[in-house]
């Protein structure tokens, strides 16, 4: 029996069956599950052959759209033709009837097709708002469709807030699944960079072992220290060089072991570094054992990583002392050189005094007194060649300027009185010459200034004589001889004099000197020689 | 006529000095004794000392010519005259020790060494 028939007033009917429908639910059933319960109880209370209940299309992003009452309904439609069942505002009443729709409207062919006979449609609201849409299909005859709409109105507001709650449950959920999901993608994203940042770690870490490794196994000795200096860092090559434990190395600073910087050097030097970002110098430390070794040390200043240097100390203690040897060795043979040149000129002079003292022994022979005289002399432009190369700095050249003056200066010494009123005018261009060069000219310069001395001023009481040397881009030479005497007869051929001196001046300056030799006799005699660029090459 | 001077010549190059003394007789002076080492000229000037010495500095022996001229100065200020094959500055200066009357370098400048030699004799 119904409440209907129990009680004969439909609505006080409805309303109890609301009351008690609505407390066995809200005692049995949790929210999320309110839709499908109270769905349920219209299909029981009803007797409708499917009931359904649609949720509104604007409740979006929820899968959740229709809830059926049996189960197996729900696929009576599909959810596109679901939505037409969906009113946008309250719904006119709906023909309960298929047949009575108008031939046009979208639901009748539906209905038809799904062979539904009967349809009550119901809006539901929740706080004002459209929130679902509630179907009874079949409704079973002969009830009568206003008993059923009567009885189901009152539990139309509790059905509507259970679809809303159901639809904000199902919100919350498919948040829950996202932020679960985006929790799970994070803690993969997170996985995956820390994994990576392991990795990472363990290759700084490697490669910071790799780094330490070859720095401990360098052959040089390496330091880190701060910029007063203190050392921070060590390694072994540096504590077998020193002889200090890297402990007692740690407590130590620069000043500390260099032996040739005092503190404030090596804080200038320090100062000086940082300023240049590197140097690289050499110094001596002072081993545990008060040794001295000799260091080549190369300074980084890094400022970014470190604030402080970075230093490599490599013991050249042996490269020094070869280069001493190498030094005194080099000391050595300049030593000897100097002494060659030394003893060749002292064994010039010795033959020059074995031919004058022997000279002596024929006063009377003024032949063997002049060959012995220009002989002499010859020995002694020579001699004076080695006396000025054992002096010279390179031992290979001298000063042609100086040396022939000197040589004039001592020709003229020697020459006693007769040079007392002839006066020379240098005007010789500085240059350093091989002494390849050297001795030729001298023996030239010898043989014209001894014949000016002799011939010359015969028949005067004063003489002049003018010796220049000048140079052209450095290297040939223009050598001019000049007296002031009484000359040679006009047809006096130069070049076809048998006399030694002649001979040697001609020859000295075209073979010897490869260049050429010009003799004028104007006012006096005058000798100029082109002498090209040397062919001799520099032999030390 | 002047007494002959008494000159030491230290020479450790016998031929050298052969050639020195043929010189200085040219200009009117006597070798009175040649030595070639520094300890032979010590002795020759504490036995006869000399009226003027003239000395080489490289000498054969163990002392050089102005050790040697050092040693003769502490018993004797006898004018030394330094005749040397080679200029070198740090024996020029070495050579001021025993205040030198000359420091010349050969071959002997004949007119200077008279002109020195003179001067002695002039002061004796």
């Amino acid at each position: 029996m119904t409440i209907r028939e129990q009680t004969g007033n439909v609505d006080y009917a409805a309303k109890m069956l609301a009351i008690e429908v609505i407390s066995e639910i809200l005692a049995t059933t949790s929210s999320n599950q309110l839709p499908e319960k109270l769905i349920e109880q219209i299909h029981e209370l009803t007797g409708s052959k499917t009931v359904m209940l649609l949720v509104h299309p604007n409740s979006q992003e929820i899968s959740k759209l229709v809830y059926s009452c049996p189960l197996r309904r729900e696929q009576l439609f599909s959810p596109l033709d679901l939505e037409k069942f969906c009113p946008t505002f309250t719904p006119d009443p709906l023909p309960v009837h298929p047949q009575e729709f108008p031939e046009d409207h979208p639901l009748r062919t539906l209905l038809l097709q799904a062979k539904v006979e009967s349809i009550i449609r119901f809006a539901l609201h929740a706080s004002g708002e459209l929130v679902g849409t509630l179907l009874l299909l079949d409704v079973p005859e002969p009830a009568r469709i206003s008993d059923v709409i009567q009885t189901i109105t009152p539990i139309l507001p509790l059905t509507a807030m259970a679809l809303k709650n159901a639809i904000a449950h199902i919100h919350i959920e498919h948040q829950a699944q996202q932020l679960a999901v985006l929790a799970a993608e994070r803690e993969v994203h997170v996985v995956q960079k820390t994994s990576e940042l392991n990795s990472a770690m363990h290759l700084l870490r490697a490669n910071e072992e790799l780094h330490r490794a070859i720095l401990q196994t360098a052959m040089d000795g390496f330091w880190l220290t701060d910029t007063t200096g203190h050392i921070q860092e060590v390694n072994r090559t540096y504590c077998r060089m020193s002889g200090y434990s890297e402990q007692e190395l740690l407590s130590m600073k620069a000043e500390n072991l260099d032996a040739d910087e005092t503190p404030g050097e090596i804080s200038k030097h320090m100062q000086l570094i940082i300023d240049k970002g590197e140097g690289c110098f050499e110094t001596r430390h002072r081993r545990k054992d008060q040794s001295l070794f000799d260091l080549e040390v190369s300074v980084q200043y890094r400022p970014r990583e470190h604030d402080g240097f970075i230093v490599f100390l490599k013991d050249i203690t042996a490269r020094k002392i070869a280069e001493n040897e190498i030094l005194h060795s080099l000391n050595e043979k300049e030593t000897m050189l100097r002494e060659i040149y030394h003893r060749t000129k002292n064994t010039l002079q010795v033959v020059r005094g074995l031919l004058v003292l022997h000279a002596d022994e024929f006063p009377e022979n003024t032949e063997v007194q002049q060959l012995v005289k220009c002989t002499e002399e010859r020995i002694q432009a020579i001699a004076l060649v080695h006396q000025m190369l054992y002096a010279s700095k390179n031992l290979s050249s001298i000063s042609i300027d100086k040396y022939l003056q000197d040589l004039s200066e001592n020709i003229f010494q020697n020459s006693g009185q007769k040079t007392k009123n002839i006066h020379i005018s240098y005007e010789l261009e500085p240059h350093e010459v091989l002494i390849d060069s050297v001795i030729p000219l001298g023996l030239i310069l010898n043989e014209l200034l001894t014949n000016s001395i002799r011939h010359a001023f015969t028949d005067r009481d004063y003489g002049q004589i003018s010796i220049q040397l000048h140079w052209n881009s450095g290297e040939s030479a223009i050598f001019q001889y000049a007296d002031n005497g009484i000359g040679v007869p006009d047809d006096f051929n130069f070049r076809a004099q048998t006399s030694l001196g002649l001979k040697l001046i001609h020859s000295l300056s075209e073979k010897q000197l490869l260049g050429s030799v010009q003799f004028k006799n104007s006012h006096g005699i005058q000798c100029i020689i082109e002498i090209p660029k040397s062919h001799y090459k520099a032999r030390l | 006529m002047d007494a002959p001077l008494n000159i030491l010549l230290v020479e450790d190059e016998v031929i050298a000095a052969m050639l020195m003394e043929r010189q200085l007789k040219r200009m009117g002076f006597l070798v009175s004794n040649h030595v070639t080492t520094g300890e032979q000229a010590i002795q020759s000037a504490l036995d006869s000392p000399p009226d003027i010495i003239i000395m080489d500095i490289q000498l054969a022996g163990s002392l050089d010519g102005i050790e040697t001229a050092i040693e003769i100065r502490n018993n004797s200020q006898v004018p030394i005259l330094f005749l040397t094959g080679f200029e070198n500055p740090a024996f020029r200066e070495r050579a001021q020790a025993v205040n030198p009357i000359g420091y010349l370098i050969k071959p002997m400048n004949e007119p200077l060494i008279k002109e020195l030699i003179e001067t002695v004799r002039g002061g004796l």
